[in-house]
């Protein structure tokens, strides 16, 4: 850039954020942050500012704006209750490694430490949630932090940044200023290079597997490996299965895809662990909700793990060869090594075909295709899916509707599914949403959301409302706090301690935003809702009345192995 | 592998505000009590090391110095079961006067 002369630190602050090319802030104005908004009053021709309307929905829209785009999210909040209200997003974009560059504003630096109006020590709060943070109480301190936070955030391991700065810092005068991109760290390697023994070893384990299997995790969206790990597997003729977090990295339809490991996986996936003699994985780090009891999990296979992050490594599976660095780059690596296997791997495959067939049996069409009673999860996920045929971006929020829309959503492209994995974010969906949205708003943006999850940020309405954002909010309604009731029916002998709900009326409540809404209760009156949704020109919330005691299947009880998999109420008992 | 030792821990680093306070965050993080800690300069200017014993199992510490390991100004960390330096051998005279003559407060 060029040379900048008298300016403020507020004004180096934006001007830094446009020479990482981040035009898209999500934030929440307050006292410590007045100097920057002023700022960015002459700026809203180059930065465009979403005000939400609470800080928790700025960090959770940057979150769904950087899982959608690729980018890093941008997200600011004033100091105190502004800074503190971030706290939850961001420690769910460390624990699913999400690029995030979090600005709060913070007291003067005269007023540190003497708990001053709105003084909280983000800085200490945020150290254990941050991949990297840092406090600038002087202007000239400004351009550097943000250059180091968009590199630390956005390589390695992706993660959460958060720059504090203080009020004087913000309105201070720099004689002159010039942006200086951050190339790289003396004690910071974020691009490992994988053993190349390891590399061998890895090699010689696929060429002579007789039942390889992929697991695809987040790491290989986040490194843009996804074509990568198609081709591996098709040179293989190794299936692939997927976890939460990777779930649209490889196309659903791809005839090598046997769905999601994990507590509410898919049979083919979960017992194809338990069978396979190598396991490829890539860029997953093995949580518990993947594994089951862990010594009890992929009994016969050799664990090849790549990830970038050394920590993963042997954390929770000890892996036979562990390729450290970057997904893509290694999974090209053993896509140019490994040997070419001729045809087909029948008898591996059929096992494939085999538990689809079980799990259709026993759930899949009790979910999709029931003839009477309430509108199931299932089938309105389903419904939707076929009115979308694979092409939109599909975020959730958490508890049932989010198992059955990553089971019964169908995806063609990558970066299509947006959902809080590790932590496990209520509130999370409604403003991730909005985010995915702002991100790509060329493409068709659902969420389904549960109506407690809802209500945990449901003051974002007014964000569609104000920004005019064309989101599909999908309810699926149980009056339950679903997933703890569940656990409750089936661990806790069905008392059902403060799980039911009384829910307002969500149509009214839309249409109080302007939201064009509508509520079905009738199996006969979904499809025709949902044509309506879909093609309705910009925002509509369709509150689908769902049977109010139904379980996701199948389950993994939890600390259980994956081999144990349950697949009814009756199953179980 | 689960037996309890006492594990010293170096960590090479950037001399840079809050990088002590994540490395003992660490240890908070997994429940470890600190037994001593200290920093000391290196022949390099802007680089310390810090010195950190703690009783726990090989299992938590090998974790806690792969974390350690991530933080972003760290060179790097390692871990070693070693002699112990005890406080008896430096402040002796110090811990003796103590025992004898104050009381605790």
């Amino acid at each position: 850039m060029t040379k900048r002369y008298n300016i403020s630190g507020a004004e180096a602050l934006l001007l830094s954020l446009l020479e990482e090319k981040a035009d898209t802030v999500f934030g929440y104005p307050g006292g410590a942050i007045i100097p920057l908004y002023d700022c960015l009053y002459g700026y809203t021709d180059r930065i465009r500012h979403i005000l939400t309307r609470h800080e928790q929905g700025a960090v959770h829209a940057a979150q769904g704006y950087a899982r959608a785009t690729g980018r890093t999210g941008v997200c600011m909040a004033t100091s105190g209750p502004g800074a503190t209200n971030l706290i939850t997003g961001i420690a769910d974009a460390m624990i699913d490694s999400t690029p995030l560059v979090c600005i709060t504003a913070q007291v003067a630096a005269s007023l540190l430490g003497t708990d001053a109006f709105q003084e909280a020590d983000i800085i200490s709060m945020t150290m254990p949630i941050t991949k990297w943070n840092y406090q600038a109480t002087s202007a000239k301190e400004i351009g550097e932090a943000i250059s180091k936070a968009f590199y630390i955030a956005r390589t390695g391991r992706p993660g959460p940044v958060l720059i504090d700065i203080t009020r004087n810092a913000q309105v201070e005068m720099l004689e002159s200023f010039e942006y200086h991109p951050c190339t790289g760290l003396r004690s910071y390697d974020p691009r490992p290079q994988a053993d190349p023994d390891e590399l061998a070893k890895a090699v010689g384990l696929l060429d002579t597997a007789v039942r390889p299997l992929m697991i695809v995790g987040q790491g290989v969206k986040l490194s843009g490996g996804e074509s990568e790990a198609v081709k591996l597997a098709e040179k293989c003729a190794m299936p692939m299965a997927s976890t939460l977090m990777g779930l649209s990295a490889v196309p659903t339809a791809h005839p090598l895809f046997v769905g999601k490991v994990g507590m509410h996986g898919n049979v083919a996936a979960n017992e194809m662990t338990q069978s396979a003699d190598v396991i490829v994985a890539a860029g997953m780090r093995f949580s518990d909700r993947v594994t089951g009891d862990i010594s009890k999990y992929a009994p016969n296979a050799k664990i090849i793990h790549i990830d970038i992050d050394p920590v993963e490594h042997s954390k929770n599976v000890k892996a036979d060869v562990s390729l450290l660095g970057d997904a893509r780059e290694i999974l090209s690596l053993l896509l140019e090594k490994c040997a070419t296997h001729n045809g087909e791997r029948h008898e591996w495959m059929a096992q494939a075909k085999e538990a689809y067939d079980r799990e259709y049996k026993y759930v899949i069409e009790k979910a999709l295709h029931l003839k009477e009673g309430n509108i199931s999860m299932g089938e309105t996920v389903d419904g939707v899916a076929r009115h979308l045929g694979g092409e939109a971006i599909v975020v959730t929020d958490v508890g049932q509707h989010q198992m059955f829309a990553s089971r019964y959503s169908r995806f063609n492209n990558t970066r299509s599914f947006i959902t809080s994995g590790g932590l496990g974010t209520m509130g999370f969906g409604l403003p991730a949403a909005i985010g995915a949205k702002i991100g790509c708003p060329q493409r068709q943006v659902v969420l389904f959301v549960g109506d407690g999850g809802l209500q945990m940020t449901i003051q974002e309405l007014g964000t569609i409302m104000q920004c005019g954002i064309d989101v599909k909010i999908v309810i699926l309604n149980n009056g339950y706090l679903g997933m703890v009731r569940q656990w409750q029916e089936l661990f806790f002998e069905k008392r059902y301690s403060f799980t039911k709900l009384a829910d307002p009326d969500f149509v009214t409540l839309a249409s109080a935003y302007g939201i064009a809404a509508k509520r079905v209760v009738r199996r006969d009156e979904l499809e025709e809702a949902i044509s309506e949704m879909c093609a309705h020109k910009g925002a509509f919330l369709l509150d689908v009345a769902v049977e109010s005691e139904e379980n996701v299947f199948p389950m993994v009880p939890a600390g259980k192995s994956i081999s144990n998999l349950i697949f009814s109420d009756l199953h179980h008992e | 592998m689960s037996e309890i030792k006492e594990y010293t821990v170096t960590v090479l680093s950037e001399n840079k505000i809050g990088v002590l306070n994540r490395v003992t965050g660490i240890y908070l993080r997994h429940k470890i009590n600190l037994e001593s800690l200290r920093a000391v300069e290196t022949s390099v200017p802007n680089v310390k090391m810090m010195i950190i014993s703690s009783y726990t199992t090989e299992e938590q510490i090998s974790l806690v110095v792969k974390q350690i390991k991530r933080i972003v100004e760290v060179f790097d960390a390692r871990y070693s079961v070693v002699e112990k330096i005890t406080p008896e051998a430096i402040y002796g005279n110090i811990l003796s006067e103590l025992r004898q003559s104050r009381q605790e407060n």
